[in-house]
């Protein structure tokens, strides 16, 4: 009846030598760290890093190297960089950065997935930002000046100054289908190419706040739009504060033209939509 | 006697397979990093990020906060040592030229905040 008594030591030791073995291991001095990828920062500096990637993209305009550090963050994808670019505007943060991220997410919805690490083919894999920004000028210098941070609208100073977009169009929307009334807006290049990234300054009495193309890709690179309330006037500026759209409240829009059939049904608040066109 | 060597036995060999199992099996992992305990790669993309952002706004002020938060003092010395590791990599000499013209920047400038808390 002893000797088991006796071996009962040896698992006790064990458990015990375990124990200090464990908290050697994971405390005293853990395995060698030399160090951890972008994906484990702190929130705050991670978005930091993401941010910065979006504003080194719209730096060098190189959508490889872009991709390559986005692929750190496997939960990024373009729609969630289109989200986080409105989180941006919303937070009045930087609006490099917010036109950084949109651009990003239009580029890369365009582009190959990011699981993908290899570029397509068609695509000249240049390790040099310049380079890359020389090849595809439409990333680059699309870009137009973001306007100042001012609610009062601005207007043109000079007679000489041009404005860097013209107003093509602007047309009442009614469509039952959109429930909230819009102002929408589409920025397009002379040859039809939607241009993302452009922020626009929706401004009203004792308010105002800015929206920027390309967070909805579904509906183009140039789309953009911000909900409006029935009965209020408001303003959109574009870039450098020479273009800009006065009172604009959303339409009333008949009940029939809400049903299909021709049954009369209530009239609703449409919406607008602006098509401009950037020199 | 006997009790001892047993209990001494079993600890040794304790020790040893839990020093494998935090080793090996499940080593610590770090979440809930700041950007200085960034693997060094990852922190000379860090800092060549910065300096092509730079390239384009021309905050320095901005760029110097960002580089910050790699806990070194001397930011042009960090810039400028990316830099050389850059190059000796065989990295373009384009990103080497935007490493070293923030590195000279920060150099000439004496109004730029010191490394961050």
């Amino acid at each position: 009846m002893r000797k088991p008594l006796e071996w009962a030591w040896l698992p006790v030791g064990l458990l015990i030598g375990l124990a200090l073995g464990v908290g050697y291991a994971w405390v005293l001095r853990p395995a060698d760290f030399g160090g951890a990828e972008p994906a484990s920062l702190q929130p705050v500096y991670r978005g930091e890093y993401i941010l910065l990637i979006a504003t080194a993209y719209q730096a060098d305009g190189n959508l490889d190297r872009a991709r390559s550090r986005l692929e750190l963050f496997p939960e990024l994808d373009p729609a969630v960089l289109g989200s986080l670019a409105q989180q941006v505007v919303a937070a009045n943060g930087s609006e490099d950065a917010a036109r950084g991220l949109a651009l990003l997410s239009v580029a890369l919805a365009k582009a190959t997935p990011l699981s993908s690490m290899e570029a397509p083919a068609t695509r000249s894999r240049s390790p040099s930002p310049r380079a890359v920004a020389t090849e595809n000028p439409t990333l680059a210098l699309t870009v137009p000046p973001l306007p100042t941070a001012t609610l009062k609208p601005t207007l043109p100073s000079t007679a000489t100054k041009l404005p860097g977009y013209v107003l093509l169009s602007r047309d009442r929307i009614c469509n039952p289908l959109i429930t909230r009334p819009l102002v929408q807006v589409v920025i397009r290049t002379p040859d039809g190419k939607g241009v993302a990234g452009v922020a626009i300054r929706i401004l009203w009495e004792g308010g105002g706040s800015t929206f920027v193309t390309g967070m909805k890709p579904e509906f183009g690179s140039g789309y953009a739009d911000y909900e409006i309330e029935s009965g209020k006037a408001y303003q959109v500026t574009l870039g450098d504060g020479l273009t800009v759209v006065r009172e604009l409240s959303a339409p009333t829009c008949p009940g029939q033209t809400a049903v299909a059939g021709g049954s009369a049904s209530a009239a609703f608040a449409g919406s607008w939509r602006l098509v401009f066109e950037k020199r | 006697m006997k009790r001892f060597v047993l209990l001494l036995a079993g600890t040794v060999i304790g020790v040893l397979a839990g020093a494998w199992y935090g080793w090996s099996v499940s080593p610590v992992t770090y979440t809930e990093i700041s950007p200085d305990q960034l693997r060094p790669e990852f922190q000379a993309d860090y800092v060549l990020m910065v300096a092509e952002t730079y390239a384009a706004d021309h905050d320095l002020g901005e760029a110097a906060v960002r580089l910050s938060r790699l806990g070194q003092a001397d930011l042009a010395g960090l810039v400028r040592r990316t830099a050389e590791a850059y190059r000796a990599a065989g990295f373009p000499e384009a990103d080497c030229a935007l490493l070293l013209n923030l590195a000279r920047d920060l150099d000439h400038s004496s109004t730029l905040p010191t490394a961050a808390p």
